[in-house]
């Protein structure tokens, strides 16, 4: 199957965002918005987006990829960046993915890492959305300490407890400053938002699941929160052996991560059908 | 879930050790014993055991004796899951 390629630039409320949109040349089977990773993990992850993209339009899904408000080459600055604006750029993503095919709905969300922070507040209003999502973070709170702790990190072998802990930069920006992590400016209301942050299946979650995770040795156990969600929703879940694309020093890819996704999602798009021709 | 079996796995994913953490014992020393371990990489693993067992790990709770061996680590981690 032959695909199509469309780079552009979306209208949002006050700026526009990039956007690559990714589609077979025939009828697509399914739309998808990727929600991307934070900073510099949707950095280390770019390559291996791309290429998912490219592997979900040959298996007959089209798929959208945009750069939020102050990422990438869209306008504004990652230090006026909120969660509330990036969701309000999600939502301005699935109309266009909507308008482009208004016979498929509703759209599949494709998150990783932190994108799945992103997918919460759209699966509130809409029970079901079918989910990819590829290593979440499922805790707000804990990531927006793990960035604050990369930040310390550099600090800790000469002076431990000093001004560079986690806490004192959570003070920082409690008290109003900007600080720049792993060279993204993160605002204080942005602290704020990823602190409160969650992302956990509604009880009352229908569409489809599917809950990837990556480890290098093969058969390492899914997370905690994986293993949860299973036991709320039909959730697939599988570990998937590969490198961290997102945190490795070097880019790195996981062609399994690809392959397993975009066999897993065919398979439920012709469960559906079947479900639906018996209907 | 076998505690001292993923916090290997972990150490292994984050350090990209591939498969030498099988060999690790108790008494093995990390902090002086594994030259991979760095600050930043303190930092990765700290979170990817965060992800994998789901709790919180404080600054104050941890310090060098935390990753003095792989039994103190395994040990710290043992106490998170307990409480």
């Amino acid at each position: 199957m032959t695909i199509v390629q469309e780079a552009f630039y979306l209208p949002v409320d006050d700026g526009r965002c990039f956007a690559v949109y990714r589609a077979p040349h025939a009828d697509a089977r399914a739309t998808m918005l990727h929600l991307p990773a934070f900073g510099d993990e949707m950095n280390k992850a770019r390559a291996m987006t791309a290429c998912a993209a490219r592997a979900f339009a040959h298996a007959g899904v089209a798929v959208l990829q945009v750069d939020w408000e102050g990422c990438g080459d869209s306008s504004g600055e990652h230090r006026d960046a909120t969660l509330a604006r990036w969701v309000a750029n999600a939502r301005a993503a699935l109309t266009w993915l909507r308008a482009r095919h208004p016979d498929v709905s509703p759209p599949w969300l494709w998150a990783l890492r932190a994108g799945a922070l992103i997918a919460a507040p759209l699966i509130a209003q809409r029970s079901d959305v079918p989910l990819l999502l590829w290593q979440p973070v499922v805790n707000g709170k804990q990531y927006l300490m793990q960035l604050l702790r990369l930040k310390a990190a550099g600090a800790w072998a000469s002076a431990r407890g000093d001004a560079s802990s986690t806490k004192a930069l959570r003070a920082r920006l409690a008290s109003g400053e900007v600080l720049e992590i792993g060279g993204y400016d993160v605002s204080p209301a942005l602290a704020d938002e990823l602190e409160a942050a969650t992302f956990a299946l509604p009880v009352e979650h229908t569409g489809p699941v599917i809950w990837l995770e990556v480890s290098s040795s093969a058969h390492a156990s899914m997370s905690a929160a994986a293993t949860a969600a299973a036991h709320v929703a039909a959730v697939k879940t599988k570990t998937i052996a590969g490198p961290g694309f997102w945190q490795s020093v070097e880019i790195e890819r996981c062609d399994e991560l690809v392959a397993q996704s975009s066999s897993l999602v065919a398979e439920t798009l012709d469960a559906v059908r079947r479900a639906g021709a018996v209907l | 879930m076998d505690t001292r079996g993923e916090v290997l796995g972990v150490l292994d994913d984050v350090l990209s050790l591939k498969g030498r953490s099988a060999s690790f014992r108790d008494d093995m020393t990390l902090m002086s014993g594994l030259p991979e371990l760095d600050s930043m990489a303190v930092a990765n693993v700290l979170t990817a055991l965060e992800e994998r067992f789901g709790f919180t790990i404080d600054d104050d709770e941890i310090d060098a004796s935390t990753f003095e061996t792989v039994g103190t680590l395994v040990e710290f981690v043992r106490r998170k899951r307990a409480a």
